[in-house]
């Protein structure tokens, strides 16, 4: 078994009482090469777990470890710029740049360089079905699904090993929904990246590798086969 | 530099609001340039009136004090009031105009003489002495001679080019010279033209005069000079001849002493110190007051009436520049760091992305910056061209409203100055206000004002700082957020 990219480790988090936590002692491994999905009701903690898992939050006790280094210490602004990418269900993207212009902003910010980044970015675009026209237009002229797809890219080009997706797929309707999965399978496996994306559609979970369902603080992970 | 191509792609995609951000921040811009623009050229005049004009200083017998002295001694013996003039010791005077800030000094002495072998200028409507009301002649002493009639008014001087009717252009030599330096101890005159045309008398001829306290003190005085007078004299030359300013000799200050009898030898009535720069007229006083000279009897008086009036009305418009600068400014900041504060506010849903993606917060706060710094940028540069002729129209305006207050304010005082004033003195203090008051035209009445490269710089400096605080106040409360926060919050 290799060692895991992102590792939680006695990890416990709560709102405001401690003697109410959301979850406690978590100790659960994420790998490259796999695609999680996390379900649970509302109110589970999905999105919180997510948070930590992308370096949006902190951890109230335990450690979170990216490829053995705590992000603790490395601290979480270092570990979103250099390790992690995030999808979020309304897409994130900044209203008034194009297509184009939010995902060079963002290789600019984690520092990813290509060669000739117009044809790279655009030739990306095109891989997810926006085209140059589309990519050149102010983001909000595009459709949610054109938008979601643009975010996706936009982590795919800032190339990191670890991409973190809070249901993306929950504005979309269901062909786009499985086209987006499509990219998000595609990447775990061809492009050997660690999935985790929070989604309320068992279909969506049944795609995955590995789900891992909350329950009342519990997590049970399914192998999917 | 990301964040640059940010800031720019922000600014390109918000055109109204970068617009509206821009016309505001030119207003604020022209009316700072305007505010530093006149203050300049205020300040650029002020200091040409001050080197053209001056300035001077006289020390004189401190006559209030002197007054109040008499009027206590008069309680405690019951004789009439009776003045006492004490004269200025040649020493005293010499001790001053040692010191710096000199450029030059003038010895004045006013006696009263009478006209020996030559007539003087009657005036039209002249009666004799004891059917009027008696008019103190000068250099004549209440204290001790009582009231005396006269001819003449002689003017003892160090230099008459630096007597106060020839410095202010009212009397001009016409033929031979002035009264000298080298003079001093010599029986030497300047008389009037029509005095002179009157009695045939030219440069090389003798006048004897007798003085007018003291028939048996006479002197033979040598012409060597003769002066034409534009003055017009008083109403109450009509009466007195030794007012006709026709009828007023200039001689060295040893010959007026003489005509005033023994006690007044090696003394002065008053001196006139010409000042470098009227800049320097207070160090100089102060410089004065540590001398030995006694100032519980003399006084020093700054002559500074002109210089105050000229710029008076400028420094107003300064001050008021300064004000605008100041108010502007503050309200400027205020109002483009609320603007941008909704602006930043606005952008929060952007922060927080950038932030999830990795993006430092310092480069947030720089996009935010650099976006209000190239507006700034560009409304000083506009400024630096629509300023200058808003600066004209505004300080000119201004300096308009203001000299023509300071007229109104003049013409009044020299209204109530002249009903109140009966009394001619002949010279001194009193003469040097009705000058200032006569020459009201004098005030400086229109401002040359060009923007500089100095005046655009402090603006830029201004702007600067401006966008600056305008931006990083509203950023410092946002940036404190976290992109989970923000991000949840929008969902």
């Amino acid at each position: 078994m290799t060692a895991p990219l992102l590792a939680f480790k006695n990890v416990g988090y709560w709102y405001t009482d401690k003697q109410n936590p959301l979850f406690q002692s978590v100790n659960i491994d994420f790998h490259k090469n796999t695609f999680y999905t996390i379900t649970g009701t509302s109110g589970s903690g999905k999105t919180t777990f997510l948070s930590l898992a992308g370096g949006l939050d902190k951890a109230k006790e335990g450690d979170i470890e990216y490829d053995g280094k705590s992000i603790r210490k490395m601290g979480l602004g270092n570990f979103r710029h250099d390790y992690v990418s995030i999808i979020f269900q309304s897409y994130n993207l900044i209203p008034y740049m194009t297509a184009y212009q939010n995902i060079a902003s963002a290789m600019a910010i984690t520092g990813k360089k290509v060669e000739n980044q117009e044809d790279y970015i655009l030739k990306m675009l095109a891989k997810v079905g926006i085209s140059e026209e589309q990519a050149k237009q102010r983001v909000l002229t595009l459709s949610g699904g054109q938008q979601q797809r643009v975010a996706i890219t936009r982590a795919f080009c800032c190339d990191t090993d670890l991409i973190v997706a809070d249901e993306p797929t929950g504005n979309l309707d269901d062909k786009t929904s499985k086209e987006i999965v499509k990219l998000f399978t595609d990447l775990a496996h061809q492009e050997n990246k660690c999935v985790i994306m929070v989604t309320h559609d068992p279909q969506i979970a049944a795609q995955s590798d590995v789900t891992i369902q909350l329950s009342n603080g519990s997590f049970r992970m399914l192998q999917h086969v | 530099m990301n964040f640059l191509k940010r800031a720019f792609w922000s600014m390109k995609a918000k055109k109204g609001k970068t617009l509206l951000q821009l016309v505001i921040f030119t207003v604020i811009c022209v009316f700072v340039l305007s505010g530093l623009t006149i203050q300049s050229a205020a300040k650029a005049s002020s200091e040409l009136a001050r080197q053209e004009l001056g300035g001077s200083v006289t020390l004189q017998v401190d006559r209030e004090a002197a007054m109040e002295k008499q009027q206590s001694e008069q309680s405690e013996s019951d004789g009439p009031p009776q003045f006492t003039s004490t004269p200025i010791s040649l020493d005293d005077a010499e001790s001053i105009a040692a010191l710096d800030h000199v450029m030059s000094y003038n010895y004045s002495v006013s006696a009263s003489a009478n006209a020996e072998d030559f007539d003087i200028i009657e005036s039209s409507t002249s009666t004799d002495s004891s059917d009027t009301e008696s008019e103190q002649a000068p250099g004549s002493d209440q204290g001790r001679g009582g009231i005396v009639q006269a001819d003449l008014t002689v003017n003892g001087t160090l230099t008459s080019d630096e007597a106060e009717s020839f410095s202010d252009g009212e009397a001009e030599i016409v033929d031979g010279r002035g009264i000298e330096e080298s003079d001093a101890d010599s029986n030497v005159a300047v008389i009037e033209q029509t005095l002179a045309e009157e009695n045939d008398l030219a440069v090389g001829d003798t006048i004897n005069i007798s003085s007018a306290s003291d028939e048996d003190t006479t002197q033979e005085l040598e012409i060597v000079g003769i002066y034409e007078t534009s003055s017009a004299g008083s109403d109450q030359a009509m009466n007195f001849s030794f007012l006709n300013p026709y009828n007023t000799i200039y001689v060295p200050y040893t010959a007026a002493n003489t005509l005033k009898g023994e006690d007044y030898t090696d003394t002065i009535e008053s001196v006139t110190y010409q000042m470098d720069d009227a800049e320097n007229i207070d160090a100089f006083i102060a410089a004065a007051e540590k001398t030995d000279v006694d100032f519980d009897v003399y006084q020093l008086d700054a002559n500074d009436d002109l210089y105050q009036q000229m710029v008076g009305p400028i420094e107003n418009v300064a001050s008021f520049a300064k004000n605008i600068v100041y108010l502007v400014t503050i309200a400027g900041a205020i109002i483009l760091a609320l603007i941008v504060m909704l602006s930043i506010r606005e952008r929060k849903y952007e922060m927080g992305v950038l932030m999830a993606i990795g993006e430092k917060k310092w480069k947030l706060a720089g996009q935010f910056i650099t976006e209000i710094v190239v507006i700034a940028i560009v409304a000083v540069g506009l400024s630096s061209i629509f300023g200058n002729p808003i600066a004209n129209v505004l300080g000119n305006q201004l300096l308009d409203q203001q000299t023509t207050a300071s007229a109104e304010t003049t013409t009044t005082s020299l209204q109530q100055g002249s009903r109140g004033g009966g009394m001619m003195s002949g010279g001194g203090p009193g003469q040097a206000v009705s000058d200032a008051f006569s020459q009201p035209s004098e005030a400086i009445s229109s401002l040359n004002i060009n923007v500089t490269w100095e005046n655009i710089l402090i603006l830029g400096g201004i702007g600067l700082a401006v966008a600056i605080i305008a931006a990083l106040i509203p950023s410092i409360s946002i940036l404190r957020l976290q992109p989970k926060n923000i991000l949840t919050k929008q969902e």
